[in-house]
Parts: structure tokens; sequence; C-alpha cells
């Protein structure tokens, strides 16, 4: 290919298609057909009796041979108004992309396809995520550059000879990226421990089982017909459970340095954010700004003492809750999702260590629910708690556990319940700011959504029987963007209804009883 | 002019004007009948077949008769009395339900699809169903049980209206 204009790619007419990279055939293709086929043939030429590695090549050789077809098969072209992709052997599929419906572009590049210098370019359109993608493999580098900057954004981008002729930063290159946020190897200390829960589940899980085992059968020898853990000792249950719990964490510690190294999140001057991720496999997605329509922050309940948050952008569009952050620090979170979310968000809600209740005149505090809220929490968590310990119960009726330890688990199961629900109810509350309406869900992790007035489209009340007769309703904003449904529990009537009338009062006000 | 009380669900917000059509309530008694015949025979059947536990399944069929009696004598007035729907210069209002109650307000310069429809029972009656979906899932709008030609006057006024806005509605 001749090298591209670096402000529009190559534009083809109607009949121009061009192939994508031979090293296709060695990188992706879809379906993983070749890699299959490879993986039988060597397999059965393994079973022939073939000695060496003869097998090994013969596969991979068969591989690249059934890729051929998928790559003189697959063709594309970009024109002005279109990007299409035609592929497919037997079945023959057309995948077209129109310019004015594509909602973000991301560009992937395998270790292989970096040494190669190549990348994968996936264009979305559409409103859902189930609308398929058109995915140009293995184009050249510099290509899917410009190729993405000619595609994104839908909306005209900011010339640069409209720019102040005094400013500084006219004469460099149009596309200035001011970066937001920036990979710190601080942030591994999240990934040490995001697992933890799992981990030390599973290593108490192995030493309760021991010490069950224990107590369950003191007299009986050990006999080597029983294959469980009877033949260790009760020490090399516990190294076992600790390497368990190390072992994770510095798994947990590589996968976030592959996926999230060199990570960068920078805007640019023609109204997109670009995520920039990868340490091996690099992944770019381009976001356009104009489809963000609020901010979600996400602190599991691990990572409070940590002080980390994720960050997701609420957007139209077909990836409705980009990943703007992964687990970084709660301070790095405030910052950028006071950039993102502009000048109508309210700063006072960053970070998310507001706790209710509030301290007067605390400008950053949520509106608690009323205390019925509470019960219906604590309520509904002892339930489902009392729901599980059946099984202790049935343990019992068998005769596998003696009534003690029985009533023991039904008794720690309701605890844990009630705590779980007034952690919950903890955790809830909304508020409403000049531009914006925040709303932390009631669950174990505090969350926030941060959703702009614009972003409303409509309303929706829903109250079960349950809530009615505690004179509680949940208010429902419906939006086009992120999960569509943002959810104020469990609040009075009156509140919902004012709440509603403030931030739609064109919408409610009609409908107000006067 | 029908009377707007207040409603339980928001006590600020008034119910929308309009009820749906009566004949409403037959569909919603109908529907219970059509499910309960196959549990009932069923029933029936398992008695004949259980010899000396014939009591369980005639035991069934009696818990069975006594919620069809109820979704048949009292849930369909609870429904009639709930379900309302209201078509503004701007927006559109409905609640609906009877154990767990919906109300939904949509701007009308929002909505993306206007739907009609009527199942076999529905055309038997003479009544339609109304579906206006906007951007959002969360925004959908379903008004049951309205006489046919009223619910194909409101699907045209509200396209009409819809097309007044611009805009990709979202």
């Amino acid at each position: 290919m001749t090298q591209p204009d670096p402000q529009t790619p190559r534009v083809d007419g109607p009949g121009d298609w061009h192939r994508l990279s031979a090293w296709m055939m060695l990188e992706e293709t879809p379906g993983r057909v070749p890699q299959f086929l490879g993986v039988v043939v060597g397999l059965a030429s393994l079973f022939l009796g073939i000695p060496g590695i003869v097998p090994i090549v013969v596969g991979a050789l068969a591989a690249v041979v059934a890729a051929v077809p998928i790559w003189l098969a697959t063709t594309y072209q970009v024109t002005d108004q279109h990007v299409r992709v035609r592929s497919g052997v037997i079945r023959r599929k057309a995948a077209t992309a129109r310019h004015d419906r594509i909602r973000s572009v991301e560009t992937t590049a395998s270790p292989l396809n970096r040494v190669l210098g190549l990348e994968t370019v996936t264009i979305r359109t559409g409103a859902d995520a189930s609308s398929s993608a058109v995915v140009l493999y293995c184009v050249r580098k510099q290509y899917a550059i410009a190729l993405r900057d000619y595609l994104m954004p839908t909306g005209t981008p900011a010339a640069p000879d409209t720019a102040d002729p005094d400013s500084p930063d006219n004469g460099q290159a149009p596309d200035v990226a001011v970066p937001l946020a920036g990979f710190e190897p601080r942030w591994l200390r999240f990934a040490a421990f995001s697992n933890l829960g799992f981990t030390v589940a599973a290593a108490a899980l192995m030493i309760g089982a021991r010490l069950a085992y224990e107590v369950a059968r003191p007299d009986e020898e050990r006999s080597g017909s029983w294959d469980l853990p009877s033949d260790l000792s009760i020490s090399l249950t516990v190294s076992i459970a600790v390497a368990v719990i190390v072992f994770g964490a510095a798994a947990s510690v590589l996968s976030y340095l592959f996926e999230f190294g060199h990570f960068l999140l920078s805007r640019h001057r023609d109204g997109t954010l670009r995520i920039r991720r990868g340490l091996l496999t690099t992944t770019s997605t381009t976001l356009d700004e104009k489809r963000i329509r609020g901010i979600r922050i996400h602190e599991p309940p691990l990572m409070r003492p940590l002080r980390g948050a994720r960050l997701h952008a609420i957007a139209t569009g077909a990836d409705k809750q980009p990943l703007l952050l992964p687990l970084t620090p709660t301070e790095v979170v405030g910052r950028v999702g006071r950039a993102v979310f502009g000048a109508g968000g309210d700063a006072a809600q960053f970070p998310p260590q507001h706790t209710i209740p509030d301290r007067p005149g605390d400008h950053g505090a949520l509106k608690p629910h009323p205390p019925a809220a509470r019960r219906r929490r604590i309520t509904r968590t002892v339930a489902s708690a009392l729901a599980v310990s059946v099984i202790p119960l049935i343990a019992w009726a068998l005769g596998w556990l003696p009534l003690t330890v029985a009533i023991t688990g039904l008794v720690v199961l309701a605890c844990a319940g009630a705590a779980l629900g007034e952690l919950r109810y903890r955790n809830l509350g909304h508020r409403l700011t000049d531009h914006s309406l925040v709303i932390a869900p009631p669950t174990a992790a505090r969350q926030r959504y941060l959703l702009h007035d614009d972003g409303i489209i409509g309303w929706s009340v829903r109250a079960s029987w349950f809530q009615r007769r505690q004179g509680l309703v949940t208010l429902v904003a419906a939006s086009a963007a992120g999960t569509e449904a943002y959810r104020i529990v469990d609040i009075h009537g009156d509140d919902a209804s004012a709440l509603a009338a403030e931030i739609s009062p064109g919408l409610i006000e009609p409908f107000l009883h006067r | 002019m029908e009377t707007t009380p207040t409603s339980p669900v928001h006590p600020s917000l008034r119910e929308p004007a309009h009820r749906v059509d009566p004949r409403a309530k037959t569909l919603w008694r109908i529907v219970p009948l059509i499910v309960a015949a196959p549990v009932a025979i069923g029933a029936l059947i398992a008695a004949a077949f259980s010899g000396e536990f014939w009591w369980i399944p005639i035991l069934t069929l009696a818990a069975a008769v006594l919620v069809l009696a109820f979704f048949v004598a009292v849930v369909p007035a609870w429904r009639y009395r709930f379900h309302r729907w209201e078509v503004s210069a701007d927006a559109v209002y409905t609640q609906s339900g009877w154990f767990n109650r919906h109300a939904v307000i949509i701007p009308i310069a929002r909505i993306q699809v206007v739907d009609t429809e009527a199942g076999p029972l529905e055309q038997l009656l003479k009544l339609a169903t109304v579906t206006v979906t906007t951007a959002s899932s969360a925004g959908t709008i379903r008004i049951a049980g309205l006489d046919a030609a009223a619910a194909a006057q409101v699907a045209a006024d509200l396209t009409i209206a819809t097309a007044r806005h611009t805009g990709d509605a979202t």
C-alpha cells in the first residue's frame, strides 16, 4: 500500500477492494477454523505413528494452508460513507459500517503483530453490543492510525486553522493529546489484593475441611483407601493454603500488568478520549466524548482500606459502560472523573469517601434513605441467609454434623446476613446537584453513578406490595446510556415525585397533583 | 370529567386521566381459566390413577381452584382500577400492575417506535395493546386492554406527534 495521507486514509471508490496483510494467516482468523484443523491434522499424524516433531510441523502447515482461502476471500474497502468487509469462504458475509453510525473504534496488536507493525481494527456501530462489529485484521499500523483518526469522531473536528493564532500550540500537529492518567507502579498494589477474597476463602475452605475431618473422626486410623488429605498433616495443609494465597496474588499482579501495563488515558482535541493499554497485546480504544452521559465509580469492599476504585463512563452507543480506569487510587479516579464529567459535575462528589449519615453542612455527602429502607435491606439479606442455612440443617438431619454445629452455622449466617444488610443500607443514598443526579445503589461495594440531567430520558416508578406497605417506592431514571435504568431504591413516594420534577420539570409538572 | 384520585404509588403525582376499556376485565378473567384447565384435567387424571393417594391430586386441585377464584374474581377489578393511561401534548404517562405497581412517564420527543398488537383473545374481544419504545429499555410503555379502534387512534396520534420532533432520540 502507499503511505496514507496523515489527515485521511486512502478513500476508495465503490469498486476498489483491498486484501488484508498476508500475515493474517498466521494470526487471527475469525472462527479459528485453520488452527482447529491444524490441531486435528497434527493429532492424526501423531496417532498414525509418525515420530518426532513431524506431527507438529504437519499440523502447523495444515493450519497455514487452511488459512489461505480465508485470506484470499477477505477483502475490505473504506469509501467516503462506509467501511465494508467481505469475508467467508463457504458462506459469504458482507459487514458494513456507515460513518455516521460508528460509535467506537478499537485497535489491537498482539505481540507478533507489534513486531510486524500490524494492527487489528474493530469498528463498532449501532445502539447495542449485540450488533456485530466490522473487523479489519492485520492492517499496517500507520494505516490503522489514519483510519481511526478518519472515522472518529463522528462530529466535525476542531480545525487547526480556526484556533487562536496567538495560542502557543498553533503550529503543532492538530491532534494534541492531553494525558489524563498514565500507568504508575503503585497501581499494582490493588492487583495484589483484588482476588484476595477468593484465595483466602479457598485457603480457609481447605483448612476448615482438614480440621473438620480431624474433629469428625478423631479415632479412625489413617488408612490409605481414604484419599482425601488424610495423609497430609495439618501443617502441610496450612502451608499449601498460604501458597494458594501467595500464588493467587502473584497471578493477579501479573495479569494486571499484562492487561494494563503502559496504560494511558488521554483527551484529544477532536473531542475523543483514547485509552491505550497492554504490555504484550496492546489495545487502543477511542471513545467519542459527546456520547458520554455520566460516570460510574466502583469501589470493591476489599479496596476500601487500600483506597482504590474503578471508573467507567456511562455512554450511549455500542459500548455502554466503557472502562476509563482500572483499579486505581481514588484520587486518580476523582481527578479523571471530574475532568471527564465536565463542568456539569459536582466536584464535591469525588472521591467516594463520604459516608452516611452526613455531618451538617457537608456538601459531599449523600441524602440517606428512610429507616424503612434499612428494614427492607436487612430483611432481604437475612431471608437469603436463612435460605442458605438450610444446608447445615440438612447436614445435621443426615447425621453429618452435630446439632450444635448446625445451630451455630445458622446463627452465624443470620448475623452475617444482618451485617450485610446494614452495610448495604449504609451505602444507599442519592443526591441532586445543579446538573446531575448522584445515585449510590444498595450494594456491598461502594458505588456512585453520576448521571447528567441531559442523559435522563424519562422516569419510571415501581412499588412492590411490600414497598407500598412501608410507603416506599423505587424511582428509576430511564436513560439511553449505560444500563439504561438507574434505580433509586426505597424512597418515599413524594420524594420521588419531587426529585423527578426537579430534574425534568417540563415532563413531570403537568402530571403533578395541583 | 373523571375524578383523578391521589395515586397510592406517589402521593403528589396524580393518576393518568383515562382508564382502559372495561372489556379488559373479561380478558384478564379468561387467561387464568385457560391456564387452569389443563392443570385441573391433569389433576383429575392423576387422581384416577393414584389409587390410595387420590387425596394428593385432589388437594392440589382444590388449591388451584382457590388460586383461580382469586385471579378471576378479585385481580381483574384491582387491575382495572389501577391500569390508566394519558397522552398529553408532550408526554405519555401510564401506570399498570396489581401486585407490583409500575408507572412510566416518557416525553414524546424521545419515542422511537409505536406498536399496536392484538393476540387471538384480544382480537375476539376487539381489544389491542399499544407498545411505545424509546432509546432506553426502562422507558418502554405498554398500554394493554384498549379498545382496538381507540388503540389505533392513540398509535396514529403518537406517530404524528413524534414526527414533529427530530433527532435520533438518544
